[in-house]
């Protein structure tokens, strides 16, 4: 049997694994392990499933995975998020729509301190939710609100997603977050204008709310000081070349946990909790990329990705018309595939792809978490909405797929921008003070 | 809106049965010693970074330490992450086949999951083994990498356990 026939037989083995349940770091370990005994024997397998285990988990750059983890968990801990959903609906809960809004921009500015999407779901939907439907907020506006903004959480820095694509990709994790950046605020102000439309359109749907006195906004603004500086420590940090990821992490952790204190929400049982469920997530993660870890290689022993871009190079087609066909691809896959899994295991095929067709790996990494992104609010698995229907129990899952159409037109709407103007990813990373790894 | 009121976190920490006196005892001790690591984690980048931007005196073998204690970090939150059913996976499929093979194949995945964890963590035992022989080591503090490796396999030993107890039919709590 060829190589590539093992490689293609590695890629259903691992698809039927994922179809019976496995958890997706061990279907890709078990699929790796099974190839490379195939393709190189079982001593070269072994060896690379211990000693790729042990190198991820000792990849010092992946240390910012808990470290930022744990700075989102001890600052939604520290209520650092009601603080920031607050600010936005002093501002500006008196508009039509506002609330809306104003959950958006909370969720923008959550995903600033974490790098999951569905914690800025969970989170921001707990407390923006209640407050919408009291208003007279419509089901489907109220909840596609919160499971489309909460995407905007792997797309802001810090994000697991572009953590992820780093690792497997070899390119700069801080250049990715700041590549996160400018994409990310263009995404929240296409969220913004699409609920304008929705409440020009149906105006029942988005009501004002009461309006704020000047006093009750600055005090709001003021309170939202430590969001603020971790941001500034965080992601103003790595852009000025002052901190590389790991320390700002660090940093990031630090000061958020100092907040804790400060506000007086440190308790033994609060750190428990917060470490508890730092450890899960960060375990989570490196299940998923020891796996991705002992796949890789064997996709690669296989020779499949130089057969892809051969066949892809051979083709009729442009680059950009091959790029289209990929990211309708992604989307479709994202729609039953879970996203971080998704990219994991089509990266080995597609990055040295879009490599070969002379896109920018960086520009290409914001393209892609922004696909995934798509299929976190996609039918039938988009997992946001799954989330937000626990919230919302008083909406039936269908309004909130129906309700979050709009955003994913505001979703298709960045990914066309950024392809016309790939410097809108670029600017900031090709601008940083001092290129750090 | 309340300030004093914390906001909960955004993954479920709760459960659903009673954890056995055993698997108490394992989850809280996985969580302290991954809490220490990671504590430790914390403070020793924060300590470096402030060192080394603003006294320009960055702490020696640095990184080396931030490696192993992630190793420690990852050996504690494997097994917690599985034990919490937090790996993610996909049901879909699943989800749609009639309940007995639906069982059925639900037990195979747990068996291939505890022998992928088994070959997984006697593979990280016997590089732990070997690793001072081939004198494997953090590059300038030289810290042994066999202890970690042998952290990793007891991690992953851990997980396969977890597994196998599943496929036995022991239904863990959350």
């Amino acid at each position: 049997m060829s190589s590539v026939a093992i490689g293609l037989l590695g890629f259903a083995g691992l698809f039927g694994l994922m179809a019976a349940g496995v958890p997706v770091g061990l279907a890709l370990l078990a699929s790796g392990l099974v190839g490379t005994v195939a393709l190189a024997g079982w001593t070269s397998a072994a060896y690379t499933l211990s000693g790729q285990a042990f190198a991820t988990a000792a990849h010092y750059e992946l240390s910012v995975l808990p470290l930022f983890i744990l700075m989102g968990n001890l600052a939604s801990r520290s209520g650092l998020s009601r603080d920031l959903y607050e600010v936005a609906y002093r501002w500006i809960g008196h508009l039509r729509g506002g609330l809306a809004g104003a959950t958006v921009l909370g969720c923008a500015g959550f995903a600033a301190l974490s790098g999951s999407s569905i914690a800025s779901a969970v989170t921001m939907g707990r407390v923006a939710y209640p407050n919408m439907r009291r208003f007279g907020y419509g089901g489907k506006l109220a909840t596609g609100t919160i499971a489309a903004g909460g995407t905007l959480g792997i797309l802001i820095p810090p994000s697991t997603g572009f953590v992820l694509y780093a690792t497997l990709t070899e390119q700069s994790i801080g250049r990715l977050f700041m590549a996160g950046i400018l994409p990310g605020l263009l995404l929240t102000a296409l969220f913004l204008i699409a609920i304008a439309i929705i409440v020009r359109l149906r105006p029942e749907e988005g009501p004002a709310g009461t309006p704020s006195d000047w006093r009750k906004r600055l005090r709001a603004t003021r309170r939202a000081f430590g969001i603020t500086a971790i941001v500034l420590l965080t992601i103003g940090g790595i852009y000025g070349g002052i901190f590389t990821p790991v320390e700002a992490a660090g940093v990031g952790a630090a000061f958020a946990f100092m907040m804790l204190v400060v506000r007086g929400m440190f308790s033994i049982s609060a750190m428990t909790d917060v470490m508890a469920d730092t450890l899960r997530t960060t375990g989570m993660c490196f299940l998923i990329l020891i796996g991705a870890n002992v796949f890789s290689p064997f996709i690669a022993l296989t020779g499949l990705p130089a057969v892809v871009a051969e066949l892809f190079a051979s083709s009729p087609l442009g680059p950009y018309t091959m790029l289209l066909l990929i990211i309708a691809v992604y989307a479709l896959l994202g729609m039953v595939i879970e996203g971080l899994s998704l990219m994991v295991i089509t990266l080995p095929i597609v990055y040295p792809l879009i490599l070969g067709l002379g896109f920018d790996p960086i520009w290409f990494g914001v393209v892609m978490v922004i696909v995934l992104e798509m299929g976190l609010i996609s039918p039938p698995v988009g997992v946001n909405c799954f989330v937000v229907s626990t919230i919302a129990r008083d909406v039936k899952l269908e309004t909130v797929f129906a309700g979050v159409m709009p955003f994913w037109g505001a979703m298709v709407v960045a990914i066309l921008l950024l392809i016309a103007f790939p410097q809108i990813a670029l600017l900031m990373p090709n601008s940083m003070f001092n290129q750090l790894p | 809106m309340n300030h004093n009121e914390p906001d909960e976190l955004p993954e479920d920490t709760g459960g659903s049965l009673p954890l056995m006196p055993a698997e108490k005892w394992l989850v809280s001790a996985l969580q302290f010693l991954g809490g220490i690591a990671l504590g430790a984690l914390a403070l020793l980048t924060v300590a470096d970074a402030l060192l080394r931007s603003f006294a320009n005196r960055p702490i020696l073998g640095g990184n080396d330490m931030v490696q192993v204690l992630l190793v420690l970090v990852v050996a504690a939150s494997i097994p917690l992450c599985i034990h919490a059913g937090r790996a993610i996976a996909i049901e879909m499929i699943l989800e749609r086949l009639p309940a007995g093979s639906r069982m059925v194949i639900t037990k195979l995945s747990d068996l291939l999951c505890a022998t992928v964890l088994a070959v997984l963590s006697w593979r990280c035992a016997i590089n732990a083994s070997q690793a001072a022989l081939f004198g494997e080591t953090t590059m300038l503090l030289q810290i042994p990498f066999g202890p970690f490796y042998w952290c990793l396999a007891v991690s992953f030993a851990l997980s396969a356990l977890l597994f196998a107890l599943k496929f036995a039919g022991w239904r863990l709590a959350r």
